[in-house]
């Protein structure tokens, strides 16, 4: 009972998965050594999703309790799936792509993932362990050996084996940044190229696409960028200042400098508080349709919580391969080192259910943080439960040269409901930077 | 019994320890994060400070106006990377 590869001779053939599978059939098997086993992955598949493929669920300990710890949103939003790669620590998974003889270790955990002693931290604390005021209560030579005793548990991973070389950051100057090719990203990237204006797209997945990338059930092409469209995939933007945006690109910084800012980074996804929600095998709907367009299925038992957009199209391609509970809410989840089930909740009725994932699409959420660090007003919303930049009609926010279009401002909606959105965004960036 | 509910998972705080918070007085998204260290974990906040917000939100009758302040970057990047921006002045 684990997750496990499917092959398109698995699903119907009439089905958009099976078509999908079908044409990005891997071409490059490699091997990467995951603390000392080979494990079998696909070439620029994400490494997160290799291990799930592999059967592996824990990838880790928390950094407290040293609770189990595995890939919960394979979005680099979570802490799930850090590993050690290479030699240097703390490196997120479910945004490495794989590359033949990568060496992975499991971190934090003493000795292994699967079986950790300092869990007993978890038994002995059964509510929680106020660190923070624990230490405060003890005097002397108490308090001294407390703090030494913190500072060696402290923190995640260890130094890196070497010292790396970084090259130095590349300097870009455009007109305009576009941060996400999802369907708003793209065409607001497309309307300021088509009025002549330099534009450079980036985003940090593999191509454009964005949402639609992990819709199992989505295999029509993505609209594509118009020829005067720089854009730059494998390219996360990790930090934006007063003037200045900073990618990560091929592990090297770029820094570009943009007279307009259009953050489309969509929305993010959570499980919700509920008790056990970080033991390994709980993940998010995208998560497993993520898994899933890579040929990987998150269980074998899979339990589908909500009824989002990832929760049906998950129902839609793997059908009774899958219990839906649409209308449901987790009570919690059962499990100590893997998730073996859940309690469910809908009006008075309460029901045990047994699965080796659970899979819940809850209210997704605005990625703010990009647009926020440039300068734009973020604002509670009580429409959709979650902090959104304040933007006008077009998305111009009230920092002059930062925009916000797409799902980021709406929340979900149809592709091209979203790329409507991003050519209006476009329109206003270049009606903005003529007028400047 | 170890069933913690996990608001932020990055730093282990539970539920638990955040219903402490508001026990205790803390009514605003910046004094629970002073206080119990959600947020200060791994995600920076992209898990934790919406279910903080939404807890407040139920438990208080009124939400947090704003998130606590996002700061770059989005999430840990190695240090190398940012001194190899070095500056302009520098050259």
């Amino acid at each position: 009972m684990a997750p496990r590869r499917i092959l398109p001779a698995d699903l119907p053939p009439d089905s958009a998965l099976a078509r999908r599978l079908v044409a990005h059939r891997p071409t490059a098997r490699v091997t990467v050594d995951h603390d000392g086993s080979p494990v079998d992955a696909v070439a620029g598949e994400p490494l997160a999703v290799a291990l799930l493929g592999a059967g592996t669920l824990t990838l880790a300990r928390s950094v407290k309790y040293h609770r189990p710890r595995g890939a919960m949103c394979l979005r680099g939003d979570c802490d799930g799936c850090l590993v050690r790669l290479d030699g240097v620590p703390n490196v997120m998974a479910c945004q490495t792509p794989v590359r033949a003889g990568m060496v992975v270790q499991s971190q934090n955990a003493f000795p292994t993932a699967g079986l950790d002693v300092l869990r007993v931290t978890d038994w002995f604390f059964p509510k929680h362990l106020d660190h923070h005021h624990l230490l405060v209560q003890f005097g002397g030579a108490l308090n001294r050996t407390m703090q030494v005793f913190a500072r060696r548990m402290a923190g995640l991973g260890t130094l890196p084996d070497a010292v790396a070389a970084f090259p130095r950051a590349e300097l870009v100057a455009v007109d305009a940044l576009v941060v996400g090719a999802g369907s708003s990203g793209v065409a607001c990237a497309n309307a300021i190229a088509r009025g002549g204006a330099s534009v450079l797209l980036v985003d940090e997945r593999e191509g454009p696409g964005g949402t639609r990338r992990d819709d199992p059930t989505d295999d029509a092409a993505y609209p594509g960028c118009d020829p005067a469209v720089t854009a730059r995939y494998g390219a996360g933007a990790v930090a934006t200042y007063e003037d200045e945006t900073l990618l990560l690109h091929d592990g090297r910084g770029v820094s570009v400098r943009a007279r307009a800012r259009v953050f489309a980074t969509g929305c993010r996804e959570s499980v919700g508080t509920f008790p056990q929600n970080d033991v390994p095998g709980v993940f998010t709907a995208r998560a497993c349709a993520l898994a899933l367009c890579h040929g990987v299925l998150c269980g074998e038992r899979v339990v589908v919580v909500g009824d989002g957009p990832f929760a049906r199209a998950l129902v839609a391609a793997l059908g009774a391969r899958v219990t839906h509970a649409p209308g449901a809410a987790v009570v919690e989840a059962l499990g100590g080192r893997a998730v073996r089930g859940a309690t469910l909740r809908e009006g008075a009725r309460t029901w045990k259910v047994k699965c080796d994932a659970l899979v819940i699409d809850g209210e997704d959420s605005a990625a703010y943080e990009l647009a926020g660090q440039a300068g734009a007003r973020v604002l509670w919303s009580d429409g959709r439960r979650c902090f959104v930049p304040e933007s006008d009609a077009d998305g111009a926010t009230n920092y002059t040269g930062v925009y916000v279009t797409g799902s980021l401002r709406w929340g979900r909606r149809a592709p091209d409901a979203r790329a409507r959105d991003g050519a209006l965004t476009g329109a206003r960036v270049l009606r903005d930077l003529e007028g400047r | 019994m170890t069933a913690k509910a996990m608001l932020c998972r990055c730093e282990d705080v539970t539920l638990d320890e955040v219903m402490e918070a508001l026990d205790a007085g803390h009514h605003d998204i910046e004094s629970v994060k002073r206080y119990t260290g959600f947020g200060t974990g791994w995600c920076q906040g992209k898990q934790c400070v919406l279910a903080c917000a939404r807890l407040l939100a139920q438990v208080t009758g009124r939400a947090p106006e704003m998130p606590i302040t996002p700061r770059p970057p989005l999430h840990p990047v190695p240090l190398g990377v940012l001194a190899s921006l070095g500056g302009d002045e520098e050259g």
